[in-house]
């Protein structure tokens, strides 16, 4: 049960489970959601915090309403502690005390159901602003550039869309409506306080506040950094397990387990080190706070008495404050810590989601290199005729790694592209898929410039098999339909058998619904290539892309791939980019780049006979093969 | 192996000279083992390890319960205090209300300094306990055999080591002080039914509904949190798929599908928040109003009594105070039985891998050798990993610095025999031994002494490349090291990398070729100079050119010592003296290259076919499963759920 769900953590206590499932089954499907997206970006406006909120400026402002009312609701108690002393307990008047109990016990129903309401509608407020906000920022994602992806950024992008949103999540949801909140009780509490006594609530203002206020801001400050430093010391203990446990052979046989238990222990140590500052610093807040309110109660009630005692109740005949009224103010001043702990607390809050609207900002207002052109069209049956135009690029500006290169390929038509490492034979593909746009100089799709032509009809009719193939989490079938979602399983049949994959797939033990990444069922590099063969072949692409698709084939799938290409490369232009001038023969023009240029053309008979370069390299690839060969026996 | 009893207990024997330190210890060792007896509970399992820092945690309960009953006594000195305020205007005489404040001022900033102290040594013992379990864990480790590896996931191991021992460590810290709490409950309590029956009653009154709701709530949200969790987990997945192959999304055109699959993921993330809003907005205004419900009823009836002359106000506003006091503990206790089951269940998975032990041990009169001559034999051994039999009656001798090469089809036993060699796993039946002695007679540490193995995926550490070939050997100089790289054909291209020897493997994106990491295994290897040196398929990614040049310089060292090579290309067979051909569990041929090739027709098949078939024989494996993947992604990017409750924690003074 839990499997299905495909849950992350793998431990559900027991009596949690027989829950847990039930709300798993609970859960909607959602399966029919539809949303649009264009290569062309809906919103021109910058991405600031502002901007976000103001389409839902009036549900906020309703929401503050709510939030000034459970404020409010909550001082009603202290304020009739005031009341039920001075106007009923004092003077023994019983018919007040009902009346007391009665409004408070109202105030305590009211507030259940406001502040319920408030929770509610809040929380749903922030939750389809969170919803808009990760279905925009995955969109732009996908808008963006080849270019814009990066090894380095992939880790970084990924806590866009997780930490960053969440933070802003907490911002919205917590922090700025607990702002509002908290500052709202604090302006009603001074209120109040003032209300009782004035010199009482200067002495609360000037004494403790910034005591308590500079104690928690202390407080959250290092804290967070404590906590900080927690995660890192217990990542490294548990990346030095992780490794012992995978080196153990050489562990144990090198006789290294002495050092690495002191190691261990070492490390081990650091992070209960960490832990012991943390455990040090709560401790003393909590217990801080205690004797800070504490200490306050005193405070008052010392200052209270020295007023009292100077009050002449001859001249305060009326007795405005009473012994009963320094009670109710003390009640009033355990309220009044509360703000002044949370707002000092939210300190973190607003730190990280500042971080968190500005780095999604950057993101958002990040614009793809290649853009979708105005009047881009949408290009119907394309044939495959690509021209490249005196095409010259260069991905930094810099250093040019394609140079003046013009050539036309014929639809239907197999092109193979071979060259030293470097030479710039991926950047053609890259530049035919318009993943860039040439620096100088223009590529044509049957004489429609690529610039011309949207992107969604482009990539919809174009196949491109790289050389690391990548498979997504999911079974094999849901691979091999990435290509072509609505395809019929006959058509998915049909693809696996042209790659010759079908009796592979069926000694696994569930068939094409085994998962790509499950350990035991792990396929190799080979079977992983031919499975990306079959996706492409699935989409029926008029124009495919071979890069270096073969290069990392072991032997016994080599000659598989070999046949599978026979059936790819069947009516449509192809482009193959090859260290493996095995599978170059087979292509109708050969062109040889070499220094960002192209130094050869022609086929494989003729390019033997001219004796060039090509006839080199084939040479030497010749002698290699045999050299293999003569190895095996 | 253990003994608990014994005062400077270490968790493993280690024995001098054989095994290289080259780490000074910061930290002394565990003070104690968990109890061995399966039949305990889990508590008194852990019990011992609690017991070794039983001075802390007796000073921090100590402290905590001496600083509880200053705090119980705070409010009814405030309340005398209030009850003070009057006489004390009538008469004038002021020092009596001088005094109480300054002795509720001392007593507070006592119980500020114990609390403080006492909680912190309650921290520190439960994180000692952490520690100290995590330790003797990684400790256990070396003491287990590699079948108990094989049958056991790596993944499983670390989330037991993290979570597993978090929860519990969180349970050791929360308890001590909620039952401390528990305790001020019910001196406050005598102190308010001793003061007023009826009102002390009818204060407590909203208590049990406190508790209910909140245990309610807890076991609500558990299955919702942990539903969020997933949720997000999997946006991660679909955000980090994309990221990783948007070359492939583009070229296919399904940006689409990939933001309509999205939307579905946080439609539903969407969908389990909303439903903990509800939840929360449901119960938590219930159970915040409900508590200030028995402040009412104490303003309210205890003002008639204030009225009716039965209590002073004093005594009302200490009321008032202890309704704050005893209020806490029950919203957490719920919590605290909650975190027992964990706790238990966590202690449990972790007591699996403790209560494991190895069948292969040292024996009590164990051989050490000093020197090995380096024969090996094996006589009619049988080993299966599981139910198939791997090698059924294998034979053979190798004489002391001979080197031989074993060859045998995929899945023939080769790696096997040299796991059975350095005794990693038992054989079944039959005698290996070494210079006459058996191996289940020498000391395990003294066999792997003398001998060293090189894998063909030679695992190598995140440490300077400089100490990943020193691994063995930590204490050779500089020269040794490079010597052992330039005969391994390392020394060139560890000169290019940034660092030289000093670059960390792994980092900065600073990969090595399968070929580079080989040669790095085979210089970690010759560095210990064994007597026994395996080659498990050692130079198969290694580029022919090179492979010829470390042939060169091994042909030199294999003279010295006893070599076994596991191999299938021609190349590396031809470095042997002799070749034994394994197929089916046995040894079937012996002789040189040349005469095998004439006189045994089976050897030439097998040499055909391992050179087409072979397939790693083990590569298998390190690729993680799909429930790995979420649980690293969740992992790196989400905070456990427990962890919130942790941090925001229980806290007494609660307002």
């Amino acid at each position: 049960m839990s499997q299905e769900a495909n849950l992350p953590f793998a431990g559900i206590p027991p009596e949690m489970l027989d829950r847990t499932n039930a709300l798993i089954e609970e859960e909607p499907d959602f399966s029919d959601i539809k949303v649009s997206f264009s290569h062309k970006n809906p919103s021109s406006r910058a991405f600031t915090l502002w901007a976000f909120l103001s389409p839902y400026k009036f549900r906020f402002l309703f929401a503050l309403v709510l939030v000034a009312m459970t404020e409010m609701l909550l001082l009603v108690g202290p304020y009739l502690v005031q009341v039920a002393i001075d106007k009923a307990i004092m003077p023994k008047d019983f018919s007040v005390l009902t009346m007391v109990a009665m409004v408070w016990v109202g105030s305590l129903f009211l507030a259940v159901i406001v502040s319920g309401i408030r929770i509610r509608f809040l929380g749903r407020l922030g939750q389809l602003l969170m919803y808009d906000l990760r279905v925009r920022v995955f969109s732009h994602l996908q808008r963006l550039s080849i270019d814009f992806y990066t090894e380095e950024k992939a880790g970084r992008l990924l806590t866009r869309m997780t930490s960053d949103i969440e933070a802003l999540s907490n911002l919205l949801q917590t922090g700025l409506v607990n702002l509002v909140a908290q500052l709202l009780a604090l302006f009603f509490i001074l209120i109040l306080l003032f209300s009782f006594n004035l010199q009482l609530t200067l002495i609360l203002l000037v004494f403790s506040a910034p005591i308590m206020f500079g104690f928690t801001v202390w407080f959250s400050k290092t804290s967070e950094r404590g906590y900080q430093v927690v995660r890192n010391r217990i990542a490294d203990v548990l990346a030095d397990l992780q490794e012992s446990l995978s080196g153990m052979r050489l562990v144990i046989s090198f006789n290294r387990m002495k050092h690495n238990v002191i190691n261990h222990r070492n490390i081990v140590g650091d992070y209960r080190d960490a832990n012991h500052y943390t455990s040090k610093i709560t401790a003393t807040y909590r217990s801080g706070t205690q004797f800070i309110t504490t200490a306050t109660s005193l405070l008052i009630f010392t200052a209270g008495f020295f007023i009292l005692k100077d009050v002449n109740p001859s001249l305060d005949p009326e007795g405005a404050f009473t012994v009963g009224s320094l009670v109710a103010f003390n009640v009033l001043v355990s309220r009044f810590f509360i703000p002044i702990n949370e707002l000092s607390g939210l300190y973190n809050e607003f730190q990280s989601g500042n971080a968190a609207v500005l780095k999604l900002r950057d993101l958002l207002d990040t614009e793809p290199s290649v853009k979708e052109s105005e009047n881009a069209f949408d290009l119907k049956d394309l044939k495959g005729d690509i021209r490249f135009n005196d095409v010259s690029f260069s991905y930094d500006d810099e250093i040019k790694v394609l140079k003046n290169i013009s050539l036309h390929i014929e639809a239907g038509k197999t092109v193979s592209f071979v060259g030293p490492t470097g030479a710039g034979k991926s950047t053609v593909a890259k530049l035919i898929c318009r993943f860039y746009d040439p620096t100088e100089g223009s590529l044509t799709l049957d004489n429609i410039n690529l610039k011309d032509i949207s992107l969604e009809s482009l990539h919809s009719q174009l196949g491109i098999v790289p050389q690391e193939p990548f498979l997504f989490h999911g079974t094999i079938k849901d691979n091999i339909l990435f290509a072509k979602p609505d395809a019929t399983d006959k058509e998915v049949e049909d693809a696996c058998k042209a790659v010759g994959i079908e009796e592979m797939i069926k000694r696994l033990p569930e068939g094409l619904e085994t998962h790509c990444h499950e350990r035991g069922s792990s396929l190799s590099s080979g079977e992983r290539q031919l499975l990306a063969l079959a996706r492409a072949f699935l989409s029926k692409p008029r124009v495919l892309i071979l890069d270096e698709a073969t290069s990392n084939v072991d032997q016994q799938n080599e000659a598989k791939i070999e046949r599978a290409l026979d059936k790819l490369l069947e009516g449509r232009t192809a482009i193959i980019i090859a260290h493996r001038l095995a599978t170059t023969r087979r292509a109708d023009v050969i062109v040889v780049i070499d220094e960002q240029k192209i130094i050869e053309m022609g086929s494989h008979e003729e390019l033997i006979q001219k004796k060039g370069s090509y006839f080199q390299m084939y040479e030497t690839w010749e002698k290699q093969e045999e050299e293999k060969r003569e190895e095996i026996l | 192996m253990l003994n608990p009893s014994s005062d400077e207990l270490e968790l493993i024997s280690f024995e001098a000279g054989l095994e290289p330190v080259n780490v000074k210890p910061r930290f002394e060792n565990p003070k104690a083992d968990i109890d061995r007896d399966k039949s305990k509970n889990w508590f008194r399992r852990v019990l011992p390890i609690l017991m070794a820092n039983r001075w802390s945690f007796i000073m921090g309960i100590t402290l905590m319960i001496s600083t509880m009953m200053l705090g119980v006594s705070v409010p009814a000195l405030i309340g005398k205090l209030v009850d003070s305020i009057e006489p004390t205007l009538t008469t004038g005489e002021i020092s009596n209300f001088l005094f109480l404040v300054t002795v509720i001022l001392i007593i507070s900033f006592v119980r500020f300094i114990g609390g403080a102290i006492g909680s912190y040594q309650l921290g520190r013992v439960s994180n000692q306990l952490e520690a100290d379990l995590r330790s003797v864990i990684y400790n256990h480790l070396f003491t287990l055999s590699f079948s108990f590896f094989d049958k056991t996931q790596t993944g499983q191991l670390i989330s037991r080591a993290n979570s597993d021992i978090k929860t519990i460590q969180m349970f050791l810290m929360i308890a001590p002080m909620l039952l401390t709490s528990l305790l001020s409950f019910a001196f406050a309590a005598v102190y308010m039914l001793s003061v007023h029956l009826t009102l002390a009653l009818a204060s407590m009154i909203a208590i049990p509904l406190v508790f209910i709701l909140s245990v309610k709530l807890r076991r609500l949200t558990f299955p919702l949190s942990w539903l969020t969790q997933a949720r997000q987990a999997d946006v991660a997945v679909i955000v980090d798929e994309n990221i990783n192959g948007q070359r492939i999304v583009k070229s296919f055109a399904q940006e689409l599908m990939q933001v309509n699959l999205l939307a579905i993921a946080a439609k539903k993330l969407q969908w389990v928040q909303v439903r903990s809003i509800d939840v929360s907005a449901f119960y938590n205004p219930l159970i915040e109003n409900l508590s200030v419900l028995g402040s009412v009823l104490v303003w309210v009836y205890g003002g008639w009594l204030v009225i009716e002359g039965e209590i002073g106000l004093g005594a009302l506003v200490a009321f008032t105070m202890y309704l704050m006091m005893i209020q806490m503990p029950f919203r957490f206790l719920g919590w605290m039985l909650m975190l027992e089951q964990r706790a238990k269940a966590s202690a449990g998975r972790i007591f699996e891998i403790l209560d494991e032990t190895s069948e292969i041990k040292d024996k009590e009169n164990k051989v050490e050798m000093e020197k090995l001559e380096g024969k090996i034999s094996f006589n009619d051994v049988h080993f299966a990993y599981a139910e198939e039999p791997i090698l059924k009656g294998l034979s053979f001798e190798v004489e002391p610095k001979e080197t031989v090469a074993i060859v045998g089809q995929t899945g023939s036993g080769k790696s096997t025999i040299v796991r059975l060699l350095s005794r990693f796993y038992e054989a079944d039946k039959g005698n290996i031994s070494i210079d006459g002695v058996p191996v289940q007679d020498m000391g395990i540490r003294n066999l792997h002494y003398h001998i060293a193995q090189v894998l063909d995926e030679p695992f190598l550490f995140s440490v300077s490349i400089k100490d990943n070939i020193a691994y063995g050997r930590p204490d050779a100089t500089m020269d040794e090291i490079i010597q052992a790289a330039k005969a391994a054909e390392a020394h060139d291209f560890i000169n290019q990398t940034s660092d030289g020897y000093e670059t960390v493997v792994g980092e900065r994106g600073y990969t090595l070729s399968g070929g580079q990491r080989q040669r790095l295994g085979i210089a970690r290897a010759l560095l210990v100079d064994p007597s026994i040196l395996i080659l498990d398929d050692a130079t198969s990614s290694i580029d022919v050119k090179i492979e010829a040049m470390i042939h060169k310089s091994l042909l030199k060292l294999l003279d010295k010592r006893t070599t076994i090579l596991i191999a299938h290309r021609l190349s590396t067979i031809s470095l042997a003296d002799r070749v034994l051909v394994l197929d089916n569990g046995k040894i079937i041929a012996s002789g040189t290259h040349e005469d095998l090739l004439r006189d045994e027709p089976r050897y030439s098949e097998i040499l055909a076919q391992q050179s087409t078939t072979e397939t790693p024989e083990e590569e298998q494996g390190e690729e993680e499963s799909d429930e790995e993947y979420r649980k690293r992604i969740s992992e790196t990017l989400i905070k456990d759920p427990s962890e919130d409750e942790f941090k925001g924690g229980f806290d007494e003074s609660g307002s």
